[in-house]
């Protein structure tokens, strides 16, 4: 049984797994950089130990340093959060080899389900459809010459170890082949130390759809539903919502039915999302990959299902029994999240570094915030840009997005640039409304995605900027 | 009080007086009671407009106020009337006047044209009477008198283009008998 759980990872999802660990009456222990050493995680943890310099290869990803506090600590457990070194299987393997529980799939799952082309075989040995591509790694322009035909343009070239956009590219006909293989591979072997890519079809007109699974010991799955994480920006997701708008029951039972099938294949453990791409023009569903760890989104889920992903991840850890069966997961209404990141979405979404002078959050009875954002918060370079996640949930669609629009306008954050403007377009663009959607929708609409409140609306903030003047005159 | 607000490239003439229980905001054709109420040591504040509320979060940076409305930012610079570029040429131009200045020389605030001029030589103004509409960015702006006085003399007749700070008009004050 769990007593105490080490939290390899930092900012809101670290708090968010501490609050799980809390509830479930588990002692806790943060770790955190030298940037991190005020940090919100930091203060709320039972302990709290140093791993070294801000850079993460110099903190958050030193797997030896990470068990040996464990160990020292006398945690049983170490729960990695999501990135970092959430999907490394070599830790995975490191704790269990420490004698301490990964609260997470096993090494050999996340082996398997990590390598896209094993994952793809596995799904293809399922009967569930894959895209169109060539089941094989290519480093050759001549491979990639064959496969790119046997496909037909236009096709996505990917990195085969891993994922995150990087080594990904889209080639339109044969003669950008030569530098788009030179590029990927070259980005490929940066990111991931192996260089080589696959092809597969690039569907034009897509949506991202995925699944959430929960897996126990004893081969029990269930799923949480679908998402649909379609809004996304370089492959990152900004937007994500539950149900996913315009999909039919029978789609929806089928997907879902799919991503159980495929857990129970890889002796799935924990929680992991089954990752599908829509095609719309053929309205067919093919699988992408797994993702085996808890994800940024889950909360979208656990609003609408009313299970804490995070407990049950830890009950599972513990050698619990999963507590409930498929047909006692009764989703109810939608929720939606919005990814609030440090960016500047006017200039092409870049880091927008700097000293969070301000920070007040919306709140309601339907508002979910996870967060570790605290007035004077500096925002560093070495980590993820993301602030705050805003999760609504609404009876239907249309009241989830009424009370997004509301809880954005009583949402502020200053000293940094955010995504916040973005999103309160983005809510009220007629394809996002419509739900017909895709994942080049921010891409495409970019212009009205970014555009400023309207002229007239100009005077309302002269008139509150003078009148705040004018206070400061009488007070001086 | 009269108050210059530049947004962008946009600027917007307008009037804010203290009142209680509001303060009176005039701008264009409208006249609507206005009060922004805030918590001491947040940055958070509700505009209430009329029978409009808006929340926004005001905050000072250096000379100008960030405000950050709807998720997006603005920085917005306000400039107190006419009156303060006036206190400003004056410093910089004689330094040695008396306490109590004779004369305000008013000058444009922005580039535009004179469109209309309410004004004669001679003429007695009261304070906050209007002198002139400026027409600049397709938007009229109409020029109040700062101080009460008597014109001495135009400078920038009506029709006119002229330039930011350029002269317009002065007002001589002091005995007005």
């Amino acid at each position: 049984m769990l007593r105490k759980v080490l939290i390899a990872n930092r900012s809101e999802i670290a708090r968010r797994i501490i609050r799980a660990c809390k509830e479930l009456g588990l002692q806790t222990v943060a770790v955190y950089s030298d940037a991190d050493r005020y940090a919100l995680h930091v203060q709320e943890a039972n302990e709290a130990y140093p791993l070294g310099l801000p850079p993460p290869v110099r903190s958050y990803l030193r797997i030896e340093k990470i068990i040996e506090i464990a160990k020292r600590s006398g945690c049983q457990a170490i729960h990695p959060g999501y990135g970092f070194l959430a999907e490394n299987p070599d830790f995975a393997q490191a704790v269990e080899e420490a004698g301490l529980i990964f609260v997470g799939p096993s090494a050999q799952a996340i082996r398997l389900l990590g390598d896209k082309l094993a994952a793809r075989r596995l799904a293809q040995s399922l009967g569930i459809p894959t895209l169109p591509g060539v089941m094989e790694k290519i480093s050759d322009l001549q491979a990639a010459r064959r496969a790119a035909e046997t496909i037909g343009y236009p096709v996505l070239m990917k990195a085969a170890a891993g994922g995150g956009g990087k080594g990904m590219r889209v080639v339109y006909s044969p003669e950008e082949l030569s530098s788009a293989l030179e590029r990927a591979m070259s980005e490929a072997h940066a990111a991931f130390g192996d260089s080589s890519v696959f092809l597969e079809k690039f569907v034009l007109r897509a949506k991202h759809v995925e699944v959430q699974i929960l897996a126990d010991n004893e081969g029990h799955v269930v799923h949480l539903c679908e998402r649909e994480c379609s809004v996304q920006r370089r492959h990152q997701k900004l937007i994500e919502e539950s149900p996913a708008p315009l999909l039919t029951t029978s789609e929806r039972t089928h997907l879902c039915e799919a991503a159980v099938r495929l857990a129970c294949a890889a002796r799935y453990r924990s929680a992991g999302t089954v990752e599908f791409l829509y095609d719309v023009a053929q309205q067919r569903f093919y699988f992408l990959e797994v993702n085996t760890r808890v994800q940024v989104e889950h909360p979208v889920t656990e609003m609408r299902t009313g299970i804490d992903i995070i407990q049950e991840q830890l009950r599972i850890a513990s050698g619990e029994r999963l507590s409930f069966s498929q047909a006692d997961v009764r989703p109810r209404g939608h929720a939606i999240e919005l990814r609030v990141c440090a960016e500047d979405p006017q200039n092409d979404f870049s880091p927008s570094l700097g000293k969070v002078v301000e920070v007040h959050f919306p709140e309601g009875e339907h508002i979910r915030i996870d967060h570790a954002l605290q007035r004077g918060e500096r925002i560093w370079p070495y980590y993820d840009s993301l602030l705050a996640k805003l999760i609504l949930w609404g009876e239907d669609r249309q009241q989830a997005i009424s009370r997004a629009l509301e809880a954005l306008d009583d949402f502020f954050v200053l000293g940094v640039r955010t995504t916040l403007g973005f999103h309160r377009n983005a809510l009220e663009h007629p394809l996002f409304r419509s739900g017909e959607y895709c994942t080049d929708f921010v891409e495409r609409e970019r212009q009205k995605l970014l555009a400023a409140p309207p002229a007239e609306m100009i005077t309302i903030l002269a008139i509150a900027a003078a009148v705040r003047e004018l206070t400061e005159y009488e007070g001086s | 009080m009269r108050f210059t607000v530049a947004i962008g490239y946009r600027e917007i003439e307008l009037e804010a007086n203290p009142g209680n229980p509001s303060a009176t905001v005039c701008w264009g054709s409208g006249e609507q009671p206005v009060r922004l109420e805030g918590q001491p040591g947040s940055k958070v504040y509700i505009l209430r407009l009329g029978e409009q509320t808006h929340r926004m979060a005001i905050m000072k940076v250096g000379s100008e106020y960030l405000i950050q409305w709807r998720g997006h930012d603005f920085p917005v610079r306000v400039e107190r009337g006419v009156a303060r570029r006036y206190r400003a040429l004056l410093q910089k131009t004689a330094p040695r006047l008396p306490k109590e200045p004779t004369a305000h020389m008013l000058t444009s605030h922005m580039p535009g044209l004179i469109g209309k001029l309410f004004i004669r030589e001679g003429q007695r103004i009261e304070a906050g009477e209007r002198l002139w509409v400026l027409e600049a960015m397709k938007m009229e702006n109409e020029i109040k008198a700062p101080v009460p006085g008597v014109v001495e003399k135009i400078h920038a007749q009506e029709g006119t283009q002229v330039e930011k700070g350029q002269p317009v008009c002065t007002i001589r004050l002091g005995d007005l008998s």
